[in-house]
């Protein structure tokens, strides 16, 4: 019962194939039932027709048997004679019973009733006739199966009326029948054809209905196969398994697609650990590189400490107050450069280096150039990495004034902005072409056409790339300059601080 | 697509429904027709003829059938041909009519029969011509008499009170031995010898003797005839399409009988000078009411008359 249950509320396949062939056996029943119901109305308006027809060719048949049977009995009291007699009598009485009873085929038919009571006076007259020959009245028994004959003659007659007046009513209902039938068979026709019809669309949405989803779901499982993972859901309620069958395939392409994406990001994941172990790799090559020729310039630094300090001594004993204050620049200069590039240092200390620097640059050079410092008091201690500024004030004298022989005048101006700390270090030099400009914004420092004079031998590309590293965001340098004007480097530092 | 074909099954489903109801009411609607003697009522009634061929017959028919489907009875008709009339009365007995009527050219004749029924309890109507010695209940019918002695005026004016006069009867004038036909005929040669200058030549029958061959034979008579006198409208017709075809229209004048379209057309045309109209219709119609009252139990009267009129250029407003 519970299966059966399922089966008719659940919209499974099943059901759906049941369905189709209960419709489509259906079609046909009522097709057929409708066509059985044609022929047995005609059959019925067939027997209604000749039914009496038949009825009276019997009750002559009879008649003639009763009369034979009767007259031999009269002739020779035969008993035989009379069991058949009696035996005919039956099945006419039989006959005047069935015409006579009320409700019965024959009670609206008039004429019927006429021989009825015709065939009843004539059972009559013969039941006289055998009473009459028992009383061995022979006059009496002539006479009355002469009255019996009389009236078999007057059931001919009615037979014959009837029969002829049947005929001329049946030939009209002959046409009738055969003209509404006409039309009757035209109408199957046309209903059988309707049928046919719509069983044939019927079965084409029935296999549209199940071959659909499945047919839909090849296609995206091929699209799968092929590598396009996005999918659309099929809609529309379909039956159960279908159902089913969709659910269990977007689950497992949803799966697919998951574990693609998951993969995808993997792959992602590891280049960008690999880009970043490059860079890394990079900057320590960088770091090593510095280092190593920090390290071949120092060769025993701390000897030439000693030496730069005992000259030092030597020039306060001989009352050489510059000379003592030229190598005491000289030697914090050293120290500061050789310190390691992975400390940190900060701004202050940077402006301090420089302002040795240019002390000693101003020994060397005279008035020839001018220092400009300023240093607002809340960047002072903002953190950076050590030697940025030395090597660009470096720069600035070793090519802006090159071929020029004007004083030259380098300023180096650090101040806040509410998120970050602009260094700008600005000379009136020579300038920088405009290729050479472009290549140093872009950050391509190898391809310079000058590079090389470094006191601390580190060049603008080495200051770019600690910068990045330190403070991990590209192109905190920028440069602007114009022929035989001025050059600008900006730093830009985003602040730790805040 | 599937609209359009959710669409074309559903129109389909609606024609098919359509068609089917339709169908289905088509078979149920196949009726046979009804055999002639359907029993709708109680009343079992008879009519005992020896003329069926008739327009008088038609007609009374046609009246029969009106009243009975009034009063709701069933009929039979008996033919005095194939059967005696000994034999149908004894059938009428033994089927337990209710009623008969006699339609015979003479009543008279079958007044030991319409005995015998009314013993056997069965009411008798005659009609057309009486029958005054039977026990029949009722004689409905046209004075035949007077109708001979309309005819006769009708034709002598025709004639304008000169020459010969000539009948020709229908199948309801059996034989000149018939009460119908004497009182008729009678009727004619009563007003004729009171007429000088105006002779009855001819008596003919076209039971005997079909209209056509009859009027070849009158046509050729040495003293012809100048006036006819027919009582069925059926051998008018003949007569006329004889007399057409002989170019002898005018020579004959016809008093005819009844009112069918052609004898209508005939007097229009001048063809026919009059026709006498018995209500045969009326007859028919009267008979089975009064016999259905009769049945009953009713107080009926033992003689109605049936009137008849008289159709000439005249009276149809042409004049």
């Amino acid at each position: 019962m519970k299966p059966f249950k399922t089966l008719m509320l659940r919209n499974t396949l099943k059901r759906k194939v049941l369905s189709f062939i209960l419709v489509i056996l259906l079609c046909f029943l009522s097709g057929f039932v409708y066509t059985f119901y044609v022929t047995f109305k005609v059959n019925e308006q067939i027997n209604q027709m000749f039914t009496t027809s038949i009825v009276l060719n019997a009750m002559k048949d009879d008649m003639d048997q009763f009369e034979t049977h009767l007259e031999a009995y009269l002739a020779s009291k035969d008993s035989d004679s009379f069991v058949q007699y009696l035996d005919d009598y039956n099945k006419l009485n039989d006959l005047v019973n069935a015409v006579q009873v009320d409700g019965g085929p024959y009670t609206s038919s008039l004429q019927m009733q006429n021989i009825g009571k015709l065939l009843s006076k004539y059972l009559d007259q013969s039941e006289l006739a055998i009473e009459y020959k028992r009383g061995r009245n022979t006059e009496g028994y002539l006479a009355a199966f002469s009255d019996l004959l009389k009236t078999s003659y007057y059931i001919d007659f009615k037979v014959v009326h009837l029969e002829n007046s049947d005929f001329k009513t049946n030939l009209e209902n002959y046409m009738q029948l055969t003209a509404q039938f006409k039309d009757i068979q035209v109408s199957l026709v046309a209903i059988v054809t309707l049928l046919i019809a719509l069983s044939f669309l019927f079965v084409f949405t029935f296999s549209t209905n199940v071959t659909r989803p499945i047919e839909e779901l090849s296609r995206q499982a091929e699209n799968i196969a092929s590598g396009i993972y996005q999918f659309e859901r099929v809609k529309g309620n379909h039956f159960t398994e279908a159902e089913l069958l969709k659910d269990a395939f977007y689950d497992m392409a949803t799966h697919i697609q998951d574990y693609i994406g998951e993969l995808k990001d993997k792959v992602d994941t590891e280049n960008k650990l690999r880009l970043s172990e490059t860079e890394k790799l990079r900057m320590q090559n960088s770091l090593n590189q510095a280092e190593l020729m920090a390290l071949q310039a120092q060769i025993n630094p701390h000897f030439l400490f000693n030496t730069l300090n005992a000259g030092m001594q030597l020039a306060i004993i001989e009352d050489a107050e510059r000379t003592g204050n030229f190598l005491e620049d000289l030697s914090s200069l050293f120290r500061y450069n050789i310190q390691s590039l992975h400390n940190k240092v900060r701004l202050m200390d940077e402006f301090e280096n420089a302002r040795r620097y240019y002390e000693l640059m101003r020994v060397r050079f005279g008035n020839q150039f001018n220092f400009k410092f300023a240093l607002e008091d809340d960047v002072e201690n903002i953190e950076m990495p050590p030697l940025i500024l030395q090597p660009i004030i470096e720069n600035a004298l070793i090519h802006g004034f090159k071929n020029k022989t004007e004083n030259g005048t380098i300023s180096i101006v650090a101040y806040s902005s509410p998120q970050e700390v602009i260094i700008e270090i600005t000379d009136n030099g020579e300038g920088i072409t405009q290729s050479d400009l472009e290549k140093l914004n872009l950050g391509d420092f190898a391809n310079m056409s000058d590079n090389g004079g470094h006191t601390t031998g580190l060049g603008l590309g080495n200051v770019f790339e600690r910068l990045k590293h330190f403070f991990d965001a590209p192109n905190l340098m920028r440069f602007e300059s114009q022929m035989d004007t001025y050059t600008k480097v900006t730093i830009t530092l985003p602040r730790k601080d805040i | 697509m599937k609209i359009i074909i959710k669409g074309i099954e559903f129109t389909i489903v609606i024609v098919l429904l359509t068609l089917s109801i339709m169908t289905f009411n088509k078979i149920n609607q196949v009726k046979l027709i009804e055999t002639e003697n359907t029993i709708n009522s109680d009343y079992h009634l008879a009519i005992i003829t020896d003329d069926v061929k008739s327009y008088a017959f038609d007609k009374f028919i046609a009246g029969v059938e009106a009243s009975i489907e009034t009063i709701g009875s069933n009929y039979e008709i008996y033919e005095v041909d194939t059967l005696s009339l000994e034999d149908i009365v004894n059938i009428v007995i033994i089927t337990d009519v209710d009623g008969v009527i006699f339609r015979l050219s003479d009543n008279a004749l079958a007044s030991a029969y319409i005995d015998h029924c009314k013993q056997e309890g069965i009411h008798v109507v005659v009609v057309g011509n009486d029958a005054p010695e039977s026990m029949r209940d009722l004689y409905i019918g046209t004075n035949k008499f007077n109708l001979g002695r309309h005819a006769a005026n009708l034709a002598i004016r025709a004639i304008a009170g000169t020459g010969n006069v000539g009948i020709i009867l229908g199948n309801e004038y059996v034989d000149d031995q018939a009460i119908a036909t004497n009182n008729f005929v009678n009727g004619i040669q009563d007003i004729i010898t009171k007429t000088s200058g105006v002779s009855l030549s001819t008596i003919a029958y076209t039971k005997d003797k079909r209209a056509e061959l009859l009027m070849d034979t009158l046509l050729e008579m040495n003293d012809p005839l100048d006036v006819l006198i027919c009582t069925d409208p059926v051998d008018v017709n003949r007569i006329i399409r004889v007399l057409v075809d002989r170019n002898r229209v005018g020579d004959l004048k016809i008093v005819a009988s009844g009112d069918t379209t052609e004898i209508i057309d005939g007097i229009e045309k001048k063809l026919i000078t009059a026709s006498i109209v018995e209500d045969y219709t009326e007859l028919g119609s009267l008979s089975v009411y009064y016999l259905s009252q009769i049945i009953d139990g009713e107080s009926v009267s033992t003689y109605i008359s049936i009137p008849f009129e008289t159709i000439h250029h005249s009276t149809l407003g042409l004049e």
